[in-house]
């Protein structure tokens, strides 16, 4: 499908008629709906979803401009109406969808009536190159043709809506979406197909053949019944162990982080015992060090100490401290005027004069004490002044050093905190009921589906055998043997299509993944961090480096999520045109949501390279980032203005 | 820097009469660093010195350290006496005053000429406590303060 033309006609705030027509495949295949937040965009997007499907995120009174109601006046009937003009594998169509809307006469408050049809007409039509446009009787049918109900939004993708596409990654809604995008349908009617010419076959030999060989080849043909119904089983099986293996993997990771909420709260606890140790030991610290520094006080003056030490020193050497015995030997030599080796020391002797100076340097008692105490005193004390000093910088240190695992502790405990207040409060007994419940659950259906393969396989076996004695019993009979063969080419067919059907499944899901995964990794900056797998149950999920699944829970980003839906969505209409060689758009409300620059602009180089149309719809701030990136692939351009005074939108084509 | 005379009945009698002296202006700072002493005194409240002599004493070391020395300003307090002082303190006072004199030994002769140098380290000393502090710090800062500056100071 390519999008041509776009009319809206009282649609939401567009009053009166307006028109759009998008940019063609090529060089510039991008169409632009700019305009403010409120003005309108979204209501074009809507538009154009409401057109292919009747489906609406409002009720149908909202559907239609109320400014054209009141404009119309009483007794008129106003249509709301959307047309699409689109080409389809190299017809052209134009899906017309109208909802008529009623004004009565006013109520008793003089205000309009309005009576809104309950549902909206569809009307399709192939432009023929005549001119003449031809009905088609089934729009429906045709329009799915072209875009698949299930991948309408994926083709018509409501960037809001994110979120939801990542909730509903996990149901069933991206397999049913590339089933059908890729036309696994045909494949599966023309198994259905197959199937009915086998049955046939069937009914005509039980018809043609005898008795005994009828009631083989009923038993052959219940066989067959049940061996379909247990390949149903298992695969159904097969999808819900898938399913059930990855909530078991998510209760998993839930645990994880409880278990790891529960070390931290025990670390926690830890945590705040040491911080009160260390309070404790720098309160103590603290206490020692005020009792010490009477002490310290020593230390400080140890300059005054050796020098006072070095005086007294000086004095003792030089004599001027003699001690007393000295002083009173030269007093008992001036008293006997005579020294000790016999020699008088008489008046004006020069003995006598060197003897009265040797006693003159003497001090008075008193402060000979007082210094020859000091001296004494001061080698003590500054033994234990450097002591004190020694045991000071000692708790100093360790103040130091609980001071410093305080702050880590501290710091440690913020961390926690906030760790602790990013966890959701969960019942862990109650997660681990839930995980056995759920291994349990995955357990029966292992055994469940064991049992149906052993069936299957004697099933199988049954079915061959009764074949031989078929083939046995009608020997004789040519006819039968004719329908024999063509019943089990037929056989062969049904089995040899479900092998494909499967096989193609796997081989579109692979290429849905690597083209995924590719463009993924484009766009991101971390792409070295992510790889993207679609499982065997088509979950889509962008596992970390680390193996752990990051979309489904939440480990991205919103713009990376955004980002990976994107991937995802260009990748089903890339592999979808390589094999299908069909043409679609890729149409997009709000793409860019709260990207950062660098993702968005690589999303706007690489977009128009890979899909055939591009429609995006962007505010003012989007397109001051995208300017650049999309001014060479852009081939239509429209702003979206609102009339605050009429309460209207408007449509203005921009001049490129 | 001035020494002030003291009484002569001082004089003679050192031992016993000598007091050391601090400067009223500086008589509040002492009361909120120093665990008050004498009857009726909260004796179990935490302060920065366990006693009035502590404070005076490392106040007096501070100064001499630094060399500073100034005259006591303004009226007087009479805050102990020398027979309040342990062996070690009075070691360190002694060293101070005969350490100030300049070779002279002159000072030791007077418990009182000892007084009279030591007050004037000592009220220098807690201008510069004052000054390292500040004066709201609190008990605990204050200690650790201190007992980093002393060894900074012996460090260099």
């Amino acid at each position: 499908m390519i999008l041509e033309h776009l009319v809206i006609q009282n649609f939401r705030p567009y009053c009166g008629h307006h028109e759009l027509s998008f940019a063609e495949p090529g060089s510039r295949n991008v169409t632009l709906i700019r305009g403010l937040n409120g003005t309108g965009k979204s209501s074009i997007f809507m538009a154009l979803k409401w057109c292919f499907s009747g489906d609406a995120p409002v009720e149908s009174r909202r559907l239609v401009n109320t400014s054209a109601l009141i404009e119309a006046g009483p007794k008129t009937t106003v249509e709301t109406r959307v047309e699409v003009t689109y080409g389809h594998e190299g017809r052209r169509f134009r899906a017309i969808r109208t909802l008529k809307t009623r004004i009565g006469e006013p109520d008793d408050d003089g205000n309009p009536t309005f009576a809104v049809e309950p549902t909206s007409d569809i009307h399709l039509f192939e432009l023929l190159p005549s001119g003449d446009a031809k009905p088609i009787p089934t729009p429906f049918d045709e329009i799915r043709s072209a875009v698949p109900g299930e991948a309408l939004d994926y083709f018509f993708f409501d960037g809001e809506k994110i979120a939801q596409f990542a909730a509903d990654s996990g149901g069933g809604s991206i397999r049913e979406a590339v089933r059908h995008v890729l036309r696994f349908s045909e494949l599966e009617h023309a198994t259905r197909h197959v199937d009915v010419v086998r049955q046939e076959y069937a009914r005509k030999l039980k018809a043609v053949s005898g008795a005994d060989t009828g009631e083989l080849i009923q038993r052959r043909e219940n066989a067959n019944a049940r061996a379909g119904e247990l390949r149903g089983a298992i695969a159904q099986a097969d999808l819900e162990i898938a399913a059930g293996r990855h909530v078991h993997d998510e209760h998993l990771g839930r645990l994880k982080e409880l278990a790891v909420v529960r070390d931290l709260a025990e670390e926690r606890e830890a945590l705040k015992l040491k911080q009160a140790q260390l309070t404790e030991q720098r309160a103590s610290a603290i206490n020692d060090l005020a009792a010490g520094l009477a002490g310290l006080a020593v230390a400080l003056a140890e300059p005054g100490l050796e020098q006072a030490k070095a005086l007294v020193d000086s004095k003792r050497r030089r004599g001027e401290i003699p001690p007393k015995i000295k002083v009173q030997v030269l007093r008992d030599w001036l008293e006997s005027e005579r020294c000790i080796c016999g020699r008088p020391l008489l008046d004006g002797s020069p003995e006598r004069a060197a003897v009265e100076r040797e006693l003159s340097k003497s001090m008075p008692s008193a402060l000979e004490e007082e210094l020859i105490s000091l001296g004494g005193s001061i080698d003590a004390s500054r033994r234990d002044g450097n002591r004190q000093l020694d045991a000071a910088r000692l708790r100093l240190l360790r103040l130091n050093q609980a001071r410093e695992l305080q702050m880590q502790t501290s710091d440690r405990l913020d961390a926690i905190d906030k760790e602790l207040r990013e966890q959701p409060v969960e019942d862990i007994q109650q997660l681990v009921q839930k995980i056995q419940r759920q291994a349990h659950d995955i357990e029966d259906l292992g055994v469940k589906r064991g049992e149906n393969s052993r069936e299957l396989e004697t099933c199988l076996a049954d079915i061959g055998r009764l074949s031989d004695e078929i083939a046995k019993a009608e020997r004789h009979n040519q006819e039968a043997q004719r329908i024999a063969a063509r019943h089990d080419l037929a056989a062969r067919a049904v089995a040899a299509l479900i092998n494909l059907g499967s096989s193609f499944e796997n081989d579109v899901r692979d290429e849905v993944q690597r083209e995924a995964s590719r463009l993924f990794l484009d766009l991101i900056w971390k792409s070295g961090y992510y790889s993207v797998t679609l499982s065997p149950d088509f979950r889509l999920e962008a596992v970390d480096r680390f193996g752990d699944p990051a979309f489904s829970t939440g480990g991205t980003s919103v713009g990376e999520a955004r980002v990976l839906s994107i991937a995802f969505i260009v990748a089903m209409q890339v592999v979808a045109r390589a094999s299908l060689d069909t043409k679609s758009p890729a149409v997009i409300d709000s793409p860019f949501g709260n990207l950062s620059v660098e993702p968005m602009q690589r999303i706007c180089e690489k977009l128009p390279e890979l899909v055939d149309q591009v429609v995006l719809f962007v505010t003012d701030a989007d397109w001051v980032n995208v300017a650049d990136a999309l001014s060479k692939r852009t081939g239509a351009m429209y702003d979206v203005q609102f009339d605050e005074g009429r309460a209207v939108a408007d449509l203005q084509e921009v001049t490129l | 820097m001035s020494t002030q005379a003291r009484p002569e009945a001082e004089q003679r009698d050192p031992r016993d009469r000598v007091h050391f002296n601090i400067e009223e202006a500086q008589a509040d700072v002492y009361r909120r660093w120093a665990r008050p002493e004498g009857p009726g005194a909260d004796r179990g409240e935490r302060r920065v010195f366990d006693s009035i002599t502590s404070m005076f004493v490392f106040a007096a070391a501070v100064a001499y350290s630094r060399g500073q020395r100034r005259a006591l300003a303004g009226s007087k307090r009479d805050v102990f006496r020398w027979q309040n002082l342990d062996e070690v303190n009075q070691t360190v006072l002694r060293s101070i005053a005969l350490a100030a004199e300049d070779g002279g030994v002159d000072a030791l002769a007077h418990k009182g000429s000892v007084a009279d140098i030591v007050e004037e380290y000592a009220a220098a000393g807690v201008d510069i406590l004052k000054g390292e502090l500040g004066e709201d710090a609190s008990r605990d800062r204050a200690v650790e303060s201190l007992a980093r500056l002393v060894c900074e100071t012996r460090a260099s």
